[in-house]
């Protein structure tokens, strides 16, 4: 037949075969895909997920950490104890706190500080570089030093405090039932904020520079430009950094433990220090692992709600 | 065109890459030889013939001494001795024994704290019984070799030294200036009273680096020990872990809930802040002669070496509490164990314990650790590098000596189970300080929780 | 957004708060280093003041004690070859979730993302039995193998990084006749190329600071990594303030100086995002 004939009397195609094709296609992609997916899964899977089930099912057990063949099934009896911890349920308090104050401060503020980087304030990179050198150090190591710091009888926040002449100011920070939590706070979050402002910048450098300049022209004021050339761009980002931080937020551990143990008696204990506690602590690993499959259920809706907060039109999947 | 007949995606990816995925999983399937040629898959674990040795002396005065020790060992018995000193943080030493003892490769020998942590390792079946190794060095064994190790009549740990916890040091030049001789000090009136002096005069009577939560758990065990008696304090403790331990002494009698009381009177002298001082600062301001009495195990010898102090310490016992069944010469006693891993070859750990507990191998270990082992050595023959830590060292020896039989008693977080201890005791103690407990509260508490805990062990 | 069109208080407010927070956050490295190089009993007795004489002590015993030399060749070598091996399985992954449709695509990501939401502190143990099991215990390709699986961030970030470039650009090259792959390689990570860079950043930090996992994992202290190194200074009752802080000095600054040589890089390849063509 030629090709011309072909053409002309070949029929429109039945709607099932083309069907099928499309699903062939897609059949054909899947497989592409997955084989892309399949190393990182392998790693995934065999040594994240497989961990994780296997917490998850010892949280019905009671386990030392000594033999697991000697662990006794006690059915849900660790989370009937879970609700019923009045101390459990304060540090998930404590961590709401640190996730309000990340979130509030951390991010906003890193935002903040980000732009004005980037509009190109003098010694922006001196600030950039001072910024993001406390990420760079383990937490254990800036714990160890913020211990000195809050010393009451010699460390520099009251020793600055006496020499400003606030000397009233005063306190036994890392010993105060009230002030322990959030001096633990203003360490984390000193010691990390320069990444959400290195994450910002970045976004930030995605923003369209012939925009900018015609959004300027145009005699915008910076605020105006902020809100609708700016923001759009930075809400993937903005995404990101929050998320981040939330999560991190809410699984803070090492500077905590550190610094205060979560004490004084418990005022500075995050879900994690108690969970350590209980689990290394206290022996009883079934009950730690219960805590932690509260985390994650805690943690999956606080993704959602930000997922459903932050939604945008982009998301065509 | 023919442009207007092609889908409108790009094309699939070649069938390649799913090959060439799989061929990354082979590889590195394959390359596990390789990895292992460059020391990645190497782990420190023996051979038969070698003994691994888990421990936490990681400074560095303890690790000379400990190498030292092991190298001794290798040149008198040909068995070659891995030294695997872990970071000595606290929390997670003991966490680490557990998990060792639980993987398939155990070290063959391991330090760890007497009681329970012991306990339940022996319970759990991966530790060795040491009753017929512990037989043969029993004649030189003196008390305590074997405390907080023994259980069912079965041995579980032999001791490598044991630290005096209710020392109390002081710096005589400071306490003269405020006309204060602890040498007459004998009760704990007195020396609150003579505290109270030195306060209203201006003077920083005592530190504590309560932040870290174990200092004001040293006052409770040493003030419940003082009050009940050694034989009672551990009586006490005992019933949280052991089983049948009935309730003859309970947390809620009135000189356990006095002697929780005795300790808020120590709040008014604490320095300004000392909630949330941590106990290494405290230790540098006692050492720098800042304060006139300083609370703290015998350790703090090794801290001294150190940072040397700044004048002539002395240290005497916790004193007496007028009223109390407890006499001022009963010690408080630390106790280090060493246990074994039951997949061990028993012949190599008997060759260990043999040479440790020869007395110039002991008065060797004493002297650079600062520890007491409990067996037959020449406390003369002990060296001490510093003639003043010699001399406290020496005057530390003898309160062990002069205890008596029946005069100590393990330390609260080494007889306590843990759980209890470090929620009651430690943090109770904060609870205590800061008000949000009374003496009531937390006995009452200790005492539902030990109730809890006897049940649990049937 | 010009900082020169900022308004007067605008911009006061601008370098007042950005000094002040930078102040903060040097003050206290200022205060270590004069302090390392004290003597022990000088830093406690005369915490403020200079250094009477410039001693290295601190630092050569806590060095030696804590044996950094081997702890930081070891801390390299993990970070290294776990970084590299994150940027480019999370790459494969995050490239799949963001350019291709398949079956159970978005189940997919969920499940991998997830992983997050739960703290390392329940998974290190039955992952240290499952080491056990492999015989892989105390040695260091475990927590390479460990690291490899931290697949959740570096997907989402990946992803939404992929997602980010212009489909338009794309097509326009397979109209063009080029391949996929090609288009991969010489279109989208060259674009993507900031983002790699900082994801790499952030990995090697957290696995170069990973405390939980090396202390779970090894026994051997041929085999340890820097962060075990501070916690051999601070034992349960006693702590040795000189070489606390010499170690403390030591686990800060060297990271420190890396990021200051290399933060030229990375600035620019992190800046450099959206450059158009």
């Amino acid at each position: 037949m030629s090709l011309v004939h072909a053409d002309v009397t070949a029929p429109p195609q039945p709607t099932a075969a083309r069907a099928a094709r499309r699903t062939d296609r897609r059949h054909k992609r899947s497989w592409d895909a997955y084989a892309l997916l399949l190393p990182a899964g392998v790693f995934y899977v065999a040594f994240q997920l497989l961990p994780i089930l296997m917490a998850f099912a010892l949280s019905f057990f009671s386990w030392d950490g000594i033999d697991i063949r000697q662990a006794k099934f006690l059915g849900p009896a660790n989370y009937v104890t879970l609700m019923h911890d009045g101390l459990l349920w304060r540090s998930v308090w404590h961590n709401l706190v640190v996730a309000l104050a990340v979130l509030i401060i951390q991010c906003v503020g890193s935002f903040v500080i980000a732009a004005i980087i980037q509009a190109g304030i003098k010694g922006g990179r001196f600030f950039r570089l001072v910024f993001f050198a406390p990420v760079v150090i383990s937490s254990v190591a800036v714990g160890m030093l913020a211990i000195f710091v809050f010393s009451p009888s010699q460390g520099l926040v009251n020793e600055a405090l006496s020499g400003i002449g606030l000397g009233g100011l005063r306190r036994p920070w890392l010993g105060s039932g009230t002030w322990a939590l959030p001096a633990v706070i203003a360490t984390y979050i000193l010691q990390n904020f320069g990444l959400s402002v290195l994450l910002f910048i970045s976004g930030l450098g995605q923003v369209d520079q012939d925009l900018l300049e015609a959004a300027e022209l145009d005699g915008a004021s910076q605020g105006r430009i902020l809100w609708q050339v700016v923001f759009p761009v930075i809400r993937p980002v903005a995404t990101t950094v929050f998320l981040l931080g939330l999560v991190t937020g809410f699984k803070l551990f090492d500077t905590v433990y550190v610094m205060t143990a979560g004490g004084p008696f418990h005022a500075s204990d995050t879900i994690v220090t108690y969970l350590y506690g209980v689990s290394f602590g206290g022996n009883d690993i079934g009950y730690g692992n219960a805590i932690g499959v509260l985390l994650f259920v805690i943690l999956l809706v606080v993704a959602m709600i930000q997922s459903r907060l932050t939604r945008t039109g982009k998301e065509t999947e | 065109m023919n442009s207007t007949t092609r889908s409108s995606g790009p094309r699939p990816l070649p069938r390649r890459s799913f090959l060439r995925a799989t061929a990354g999983a082979g590889l590195l399937a394959a390359g596990l030889p390789a990895l292992q040629a460059c020391g990645l898959t190497s782990s420190g674990s023996s051979a038969a013939t070698t003994l691994t040795f888990m421990n936490r002396w990681s400074d560095p005065n303890s690790q000379k001494a400990a190498n030292a020790m092991f190298s001794g060992f290798t040149k008198a018995s040909g068995v070659k001795i891995t030294n695997q000193v872990q970071p000595s943080s606290g929390s997670t030493y003991q966490p680490a024994v557990r998990t060792a003892f639980s993987s398939h490769t155990p070290p063959t020998l391991a330090t760890d704290i007497s009681g329970p942590e012991v306990y339940n390792l022996a319970r759990a079946g991966v530790l060795m019984d040491l009753t017929s190794i512990y037989q043969g060095i029993k004649s030189r064994a003196r008390a305590g070799a074997v405390a907080g190790s023994e259980m069912d009549g079965r041995i579980w740990g032999l001791s490598d030294g044991a630290t005096i916890g209710n020392c109390v040091f002081y710096n005589p030049d400071y306490l003269a200036k405020y006309h204060v001789d602890a040498g007459a000090i004998t009760t704990t009136s007195q020396w609150l009273a003579a505290m109270t002096d030195i306060k209203k005069a201006g003077g920083t009577p005592i530190l504590i680096g309560a932040k870290d939560q174990w200092p004001g758990g040293h006052y409770l065990n040493d003030l419940v020990q003082r009050r009940l008696g050694s034989a009672a304090a551990t009586q006490l403790y005992n019933r949280t872990v052991l089983p049948k331990q009935g309730d003859k002494i309970k947390w809620t009698d009135d000189q356990v809930i006095a002697a929780f009381r005795d300790y808020l009177a120590f709040k008014p002298l604490f320095q300004d802040g000392f909630l949330g001082e941590a106990a290494a600062t405290t230790d540098g301001q006692f050492l720098t002669g800042k304060a006139g009495f300083y609370e703290m195990g015998s350790w703090l010898l090794s801290t001294m070496r150190q940072a040397p102090p700044s004048f002539t310490p002395g240290v005497m016992l916790f004193p007496a509490v007028d009223g109390g069944a407890g006499h001022g010469n009963e010690v408080t006693l630390a106790n280090d164990t060493i246990i074994v891993s039951a997949k061990a070859h028993a012949d190599g750990v008997r060759e260990f314990f043999d040479y440790f507990a020869q007395p110039d191998n002991l008065a060797r270990w004493s002297g650079s650790m600062f520890t007491s082992p409990p067996y037959e050595f020449d406390a003369s023959a002990v060296k001490v590098d510093s003639p003043v830590l010699s001399t406290l060292f020496g005057r530390i020896n003898s309160f062990s000596a002069d205890a008596g039989p029946h005069g100590a008693a393990l330390f609260n977080d080494q007889a306590i189970d843990v759980n209890i201890y470090s929620r009651y005791i430690w943090q109770g103690s904060v609870g205590l300080m800061t008000g949000e407990l009374s003496p009531e509260q937390l006995c009452r508490k200790l005492e539902e929780a030990t109730v809890r805990a006897q049940q649990k062990l049937g | 957004m010009n900082f020169a069109r900022f308004s007067l208080p605008a911009k006061i407010g601008s370098y007042t708060g950005l000094t002040g927070l930078a102040l903060i956050i040097i003050a206290p490295l200022l205060w270590l280093t004069m302090s390392v190089f004290k003597s022990s009993s000088d830093i406690v007795t005369n915490p403020f003041s200079l250094p009477k004489s410039i001693s290295f002590t601190n630092i050569t015993d806590a060095w030696n004690a804590g044996d950094f030399g081997l702890l930081y060749v070891n801390s390299v070598l993990i970070t290294v070859v776990s970084v590299f091996g994150i940027l480019v399985l999370e790459g494969m992954a995050a490239y799949a979730f963001a350019r291709m449709e398949f079956r159970g695509r978005n189940l997919l990501f969920v499940v991998f993302v997830a992983g997050q939401f739960v703290p390392a502190q329940i998974v290190a143990l039955p992952s240290f039995l499952q080491m056990s099991h492999l015989n892989l215990a105390d040695t260091k390709l475990s927590l390479i193998l460990q690291y490899l699986s931290w697949a959740p961030f570096a997907v989402m970030f990946l992803r939404a990084s992929f997602l980010a470039v212009p489909k338009e650009i794309e097509e326009a090259a397979l109209l063009d006749g080029a391949s996929r792959l090609a288009v991969l390689w010489r279109i989208i990570l060259p674009m993507t190329r900031s983002s790699f860079a900082t994801v790499g950043t952030i990995y090697a930090l957290w696995i170069w600071n990973d405390f939980l996992f090396p202390l779970v994992y090894l026994r051997s202290s041929q085999n340890f990594t820097v962060p075990l190194g501070l916690a051999h200074f601070q034992g349960l009752f006693t702590t040795f303030w000189g070489y606390l802080i010499g170690a403390i000095f030591i686990a800060i600054w060297p990271p420190i100086l890396i990021y200051l040589l290399l933060s030229r890089q990375i600035q620019s390849k992190l800046a450099m995002g959206g450059v158009k063509g």
